[in-house]
């Protein structure tokens, strides 16, 4: 009963924790709509607030994959089609991905980062992006 | 021997692109390569993959068609200037260079939404020309070679200018483009590259507009075109000495003016994909009116995607002065324009499998009717209207 109460509650927090956008604190990002989202997260936006932006994936094959299908209407493949298409016309090179251990790393840093994150894994100095539609 | 060359080459790029991706940030290695394997039943035509190669299957099964390897270098010199070089090494050349240098320019980054290139670039012709033989970046082994071979280059030596702009809801890039570029193509079926063929003044525009899933393009051309072999040279001497210097002059492509006008589209969401292009090319010489299209669909089925392509192409150098000619005069000439002609038809059904990130196999069969007794991009032995049937079977990474 312990077992299925513990598994019950491990699938309820992989099947209802929230994607969570954050801003690393060099950043001047307190709000983004989906489509400026994405436009970071396809290469198409470099700045916010004439500020650069470095949007990062982050190392969670789960969530990344979430955010590509939700955010970018891409299926994995279709992102790596993508930026294969980016990479070989000399316009856009892929982004760079974090682990979640090193984005503490990245605070100290003059750059503006953002990235994503699951719910509760938020790094403690970086600022939480809201997203509108 | 080449394969295994190029196979050994490809193993030993995978270890080194990763150690420079460590050691260099400002220097980016990548690459792309295609191992394919091609049967055309066909043994009286040879199915080959451009007007640039010989080599090619009839009868047998080929590496020629479709199998690459392609090696790219990005240098980021200053925050706003960088260089690239891109080669590309296939098996599918005979008599020209196995070689080819593809791209090798710098960038200037004038600011977030201007650009300009200078040095040897690629021209922007169709929808997938800058990603001409990074098969892995389409859904289809090769493009539908009866919109993609009637322009038989894909590099020109010259200047780029981009222009990119971010809309609320809308990307428009646009590109104009000035240069020139030379080649020599296989218009014989013994592998001789007896043609040449020089692009002056190449000038032109494309711009795409990209908004959500849908994607619009549009381009316009022109250059100034100088086409000569050994033949061709014969035969208007020939005409000129016997008194039809109009007809000759007329026929002759030397410095002759060439418009080129494609449209494009697709609309691809994560199930289903939709493509179409649209060419028209234009010449006052024995090249004539080509236009060309094809529409392609599939549907994306996680790692599976099947898909359906239609295309065909159509040539108009009849020309009517050759009516007046002699019997003796007139069957060779027209005897040439028709040789010469390009158009076919072709129904292709395939299927691309996402083996694992950056690698993807595909399988294409393709029925290609030639209606005429023209030649078409393909080398004819002999007179023989059967159609070619082409299966293909692809494996294709970008590393």
């Amino acid at each position: 009963m312990k077992t299925f109460f513990l598994i019950s509650v491990v699938l309820t927090n992989i099947l209802f924790a929230q994607t969570i956008y954050i801003a690393s604190p060099s950043c001047v990002v307190n709000s983004l709509s989906k489509y400026q989202l994405k436009q970071f997260y396809l290469g198409h936006l470099h700045q916010h607030n004439d500020k650069k932006v470095i949007a990062l994936n982050i190392e969670d094959s789960t969530l990344q994959k979430e955010f590509t299908t939700t955010i970018l209407n891409k299926t994995p493949n279709q992102l790596k089609m993508y930026w294969s298409r980016m990479l070989f016309t000399g316009r856009k090179t892929p982004l760079d991905t974090i682990k979640y251990e090193d984005l503490s790393k990245l605070e100290q840093s003059k750059e503006c980062h953002i990235t994503y994150v699951q719910e509760g894994k938020v790094a403690q100095n970086w600022s939480i992006i809201e997203i509108s539609e | 021997m080449k394969m295994k060359k190029i196979n050994s080459i490809l193993l030993s790029l995978f270890s080194t692109s990763y150690l420079f991706a460590q050691e260099l940030d400002w220097l980016r290695f990548s690459g792309f390569t295609t191992i394919a394997a091609t049967y055309n039943d066909n043994k009286e035509i040879n199915f080959r993959s451009d007007a640039l190669s010989s080599k090619g299957s009839k009868g047998d099964i080929s590496h020629a068609p479709d199998s690459k390897i392609g090696l790219r270098l990005d240098a980021t010199l200053h925050e706003k200037i960088s260089a690239s070089v891109q080669g590309m090494l296939s098996t599918q050349r005979n008599k020209t260079k196995d070689l080819k240098l593809e791209w090798a320019n710098v960038k200037f980054q004038l600011n977030n939404n201007y650009s300009f290139e200078l040095g040897r670039l690629r021209a922007p012709i169709y929808m997938y020309s800058d990603i001409l033989n990074v098969s892995y970046a389409y859904h289809w082994i090769r493009l539908p070679q009866e919109v993609y071979t009637p322009i038989p280059f894909s590099s020109y030596n010259g200047a780029k200018f981009n222009f990119e702009h971010n809309g609320e809801n809308f990307n428009l890039h646009t590109s104009i483009i000035y240069g020139n570029e030379k080649q020599k193509l296989v218009t014989d079926p013994d592998g001789s590259a007896n043609t040449t063929f020089k692009t002056d003044h190449l000038k032109g525009v494309s711009s795409t507009l990209t908004s959500g899933e849908i994607k619009v393009r549009a381009s316009y051309f022109e250059t100034k075109l100088t086409m000569q072999n050994d033949g061709l040279k014969t035969l208007y001497a020939y005409l000129t000495t016997n008194g039809f210097t109009t007809i000759a002059n007329d026929l002759d492509i030397n410095n002759k003016k060439v418009k080129v006008t494609t449209l494009g589209f697709s609309y691809e969401n994560t199930s289903f994909f939709l493509d179409g292009e649209y060419i028209d090319i234009q010449s006052k010489s024995w090249l004539g009116d080509i236009s060309a299209y094809y529409l392609s669909a599939g549907y994306i089925l996680d790692s599976f995607t099947p898909f359906v392509t239609v295309a065909s192409s159509k040539q108009d150098n009849t020309y009517p002065q050759t009516s007046t000619l002699p019997g003796a005069l007139q069957t060779p000439v027209e005897g040439t324009l028709s040789g010469m002609n390009l158009a076919q038809k072709s129904y292709t059904l395939g299927v691309r499998y996402d083996l694992f990130e950056s690698a993807s196999l595909k399988v294409q069969f393709d029925k290609i009717k030639v209606d005429t007794t023209h030649q078409t991009i393909h080398m004819r032995y002999n007179n023989n209207l059967d159609d070619m049937n082409v299966i293909s079977l692809a494996l294709d990474m970008v590393f």
